[in-house]
């Protein structure tokens, strides 16, 4: 592995992956704004107000504070909360050597 | 000349790929036609006419939606499924792009594309898109879990039973497949593993093929992103089908008895073996998918609703220990 990177045909092998899956990305992004400029001029709009859920994906200061609160917080406080601590350093070694043993 | 011919390489990648996705949206018309109400050959160009059909309809998105993601996010997913598409040997023993079919990488951009996906529908902002990336995220984790838990325990099994090769390569597996001899329980716990996997590929089998959405569900979203998320949903169940037919395939049928006589390789028996490949894919898409998936909610649906959870990870740990089995056996000997 360590030769593979160091010849640069592991990054170049990396590069050839993100290659292909920028330049179909662009097109077919291009095909769906083409798309949209073609139809209407505009995006069509549906009044969709009764099922709004009030919050936008982006809103990740209130995210994350629903996501401390429902559970990061009963983690801390449960009974075994070392056991949940446990599997998550666990598993973020198991990430680690996968990772480390492919390179990225 | 060396851009030239890498050039070459890229357009024969995109070609191989062109070729998956006209085999996947064949599989698929073969699906509808097989199980759809209708037995008339049209029916094969049926998904094709849909994706068409919804591609050419006004853009339409709920007022709640973010526009970039639940416009382009379809697209992008789409095109992280391709890398994995280039790293599968459809058409050479060698992938055209690889590391020796990297599963790390396969596994990376299955995630990309399934985070994409998931952000696009999620972006929508309503209600009853919530509740499908919600759907989508759940479906994508059992998957992934009984995969990860298939190649780490068919690798323990190699390194046990002395197979040399690098443990994250897909070749490596269709290699172990080929040239060990392999004890029932392994057997018995790579058919528990195929069943768990084709049973759980995240799609609602319906008559007329893979459907994404449930009935009436999002119908505030329409036109081309929807019709890129439909098409998303046909290849990615393709590729995961074809992933898991190349590495349970019998790649010795056709090669062993000429590659002797020849003292090199047939190209022509690769050709036929490469035949039955895409054969058995387009077989498995059409008739073990939706047996297994079926025989699976049939299973869940005979257990009381709190328990329906139960055979999941109960069947993921049995298929384990058959193959742990299977490896501590050749240990011991």
């Amino acid at each position: 592995m360590l030769h593979e990177v160091a010849t640069g045909f592991y990054v170049w092998n990396v590069l050839s992956w993100l290659f292909i899956f920028v330049i179909t990305g662009a097109v077919l992004c291009l095909a769906v704004y083409l798309s949209v400029r073609t139809r209407n001029g505009r995006i069509a709009h549906v009044h969709a107000a009764s099922e709004s859920r009030g919050m936008q994906l982006w809103d990740l200061e209130k995210r994350l504070r629903g996501f401390r609160d429902e559970y990061v917080r009963p983690c801390l406080t449960a009974p075994h909360w070392h056991v949940v601590m446990l599997a998550v350093i666990a598993l973020l070694l198991f990430a680690a050597v996968m990772c480390g043993g492919t390179g990225f | 000349m060396y851009v030239l011919s890498m050039m070459l390489k890229y357009l024969c990648a995109w070609l191989l790929m062109l070729a998956t996705l006209a085999g996947a949206l064949f599989a698929e018309g073969l699906y509808s036609l097989l199980y759809g109400g209708s037995r008339r050959l049209s029916q094969l160009t049926a998904p094709l006419r849909t994706i068409v059909v919804q591609a050419r309809k006004p853009v339409i998105l709920p007022d709640t939606a973010r526009f970039v993601p639940s416009l382009y996010g379809p697209a992008l997913a789409f095109a992280a499924l391709l890398p994995i598409c280039a790293s599968i040997p459809f058409c050479t023993v060698i992938p055209l792009l690889d590391n020796g079919g990297d599963l790390m990488q396969i596994f990376e951009f299955a995630l990309l594309s399934e985070v994409l996906g998931v952000a696009a529908v999620y972006s929508l902002g309503t209600i009853s898109g919530d509740a499908a990336a919600k759907r989508f995220v759940e479906e994508t984790l059992c998957t992934m879990t009984i995969m990860v838990a298939c190649f780490a325990s068919l690798a323990y099994y190699f390194e046990s039973a002395g197979l040399s090769g690098d443990p994250f390569s897909l070749n490596t597996f269709t290699t172990g497949m080929r040239t060990l001899s392999v004890p029932w329980c392994v057997y018995a716990g790579i058919a528990v593993f195929v069943f768990l996997i084709l049973s759980r590929t995240g799609i609602h089998d319906s008559e007329l093929g893979c459907a994404i959405f449930e009935d009436g569900e999002l119908v505030a979203y329409q036109g081309a992103p929807r019709a890129i998320l439909y098409l998303w949903a046909i290849f990615k169940v393709f590729i995961l089908t074809a992933l898991v037919t190349h590495t349970f395939f019998p790649w010795g049928l056709f090669q062993s008895a000429s590659a002797s006589q020849e003292g090199g390789i047939s190209w022509r028996m690769q050709t036929l073996n490469f035949v039955f490949f895409w054969l058995a894919v387009v077989l498995v898409r059409v008739a073990l998918v939706p047996l297994c998936s079926r025989l699976f909610d049939k299973m869940c649906g005979l257990l009381p609703k709190k328990l329906a959870w139960l055979p999941l990870p109960l069947f993921t740990v049995a298929a384990v220990l058959l193959v742990v089995y299977g490896a501590s056996l050749i240990v011991i000997e």
